[in-house]
């Protein structure tokens, strides 16, 4: 870069006195854009504004060029699941049956939430369901609770799945993803009176704040606590 | 020319076909409803038709659930079966009418399906023909 100058060293020197300490810093580009232009040869300037408006341009398209790959690096590092292990993003499962049944009534739970023992539990007692009768034929049910079972949180590499499942009791079985202690803890600054707005319902109700709930995103960036 | 005729003929069996496999998986209401009179006339043999006011009452009556609380079809899908419901964990229920939402009705096993859980869960039995063909009828004379 500092070949490029055309200015006399002494230039720079009187530059360094006008513009201070603080344009040391700044790129070479900067100190020339701002510098008093008195001390100047005509020839020198016109060298030199030519010289400015291509390395401008280089620069500028250098900065869009970054820009874009950075965009386009991290998009595809959401998209993967984050920096670490296996991401905290839950793997985009899915099958029809569960989808169409299970949010008849609620959101669609995503099977990545509670680990096996859970779900065995709630599909055996579907006629007592959170006190409603939510019965299902035998063989619609049979492959719904598989479906539950092979995607569930002690199954699933996610780091979201993996922690709600260790932050269980091995001799607990919770059929309320709110009566963990990882839901507890990531909520406890959520005052219950926030959970009980007409907008929101309860705190069962992920996707009043978590628009990606339903396909297992909960990444802090989706959050929006509706009024 | 000929690619254009290829595509008609292309579109108009994908249409036909798509027309046909909704028409074998569809019931009308009033399908639904002969099926319940047949049910109807072996639960009772002095069976007299359906009623819609019959069917309005039902929907509207609550009644005393053994957890104490006063319940009906209506707590979930709102006194006017025109506007949406909600259920209890606070999902939006499409309307029931027919004049509201085209949809209800017209696939049987869905129908059994919710009016055994519902039936239970507001009336703590399941519903008779009759019960269900008045509820119907009402449904189907809300304009």
């Amino acid at each position: 870069m500092n070949n490029m100058h055309t200015s006399p060293p002494v230039n720079n020197d009187l530059n360094r006195l006008f513009l201070g300490a603080v344009c040391d810093r700044e790129s070479d580009d900067a100190r020339l854009q701002t510098a008093p232009t008195e001390n100047k040869h005509i020839t020198d300037l016109v060298d030199e504004s030519e010289n400015n408006r291509v390395r401008n341009y280089m620069k500028k398209a250098m900065q869009f060029l970054i820009l874009i790959s950075t965009i386009t690096a991290t998009s595809a590092l959401l998209a993967s699941g984050g920096i670490d292990g296996g991401g905290n993003a839950m793997s985009p499962v899915t099958n029809e049956k569960w989808k169409v049944e299970c949010s008849g009534c609620h959101m669609l739970y995503h099977p990545g939430l509670l680990p096996e023992r859970s779900w065995l539990k709630m599909m055996n007692g579907l006629d007592k369901h959170f006190g409603e009768n939510a019965s299902l034929d035998v063989a619609t049910r049979t492959e719904i609770t598989n479906f539950l079972v092979a995607n569930s949180a002690g199954k699933s590499t996610n780091r979201r799945s993996s922690r709600i499942d260790q932050s269980i009791p091995n001799n607990v079985t919770p059929l309320r993803i709110t009566e963990t202690r990882y839901f507890t803890s990531k909520h406890d600054e959520v005052s219950p009176t926030t959970f009980k707005r007409k907008s929101i319902g309860s705190a069962a109700n992920c996707i009043a704040c978590h628009k990606g709930a339903e396909k297992g995103d909960f990444s802090e960036s989706q959050i929006r606590i509706p009024r | 020319m000929r690619k254009n005729i290829m595509l008609l003929g292309l579109l108009s069996s994908l249409l036909s076909s798509a027309l046909f496999s909704v028409n074998v998986l569809a019931a009308t209401p009033q399908e639904l409803l002969k099926q319940y009179e047949a049910q109807a006339k072996q639960e009772n043999p002095s069976f007299a038709g359906f009623s819609a006011d019959r069917g309005g009452v039902f929907f509207k009556t609550e009644h005393t659930h053994s957890t104490g609380q006063q319940v009906s079809c209506a707590t979930c899908h709102t006194t006017d079966p025109r506007k949406q419901g909600k259920s209890r964990a606070n999902k939006v229920i499409e309307p029931m009418a027919i004049i509201a939402n085209p949809q209800r009705f017209t696939d049987t096993a869905k129908v059994e399906k919710w009016f055994s859980r519902n039936c239970k869960d507001v009336l703590e039995r399941s519903c008779t023909a009759q019960e269900k063909g008045d509820y119907i009828q009402y449904l189907i004379s809300l304009k």
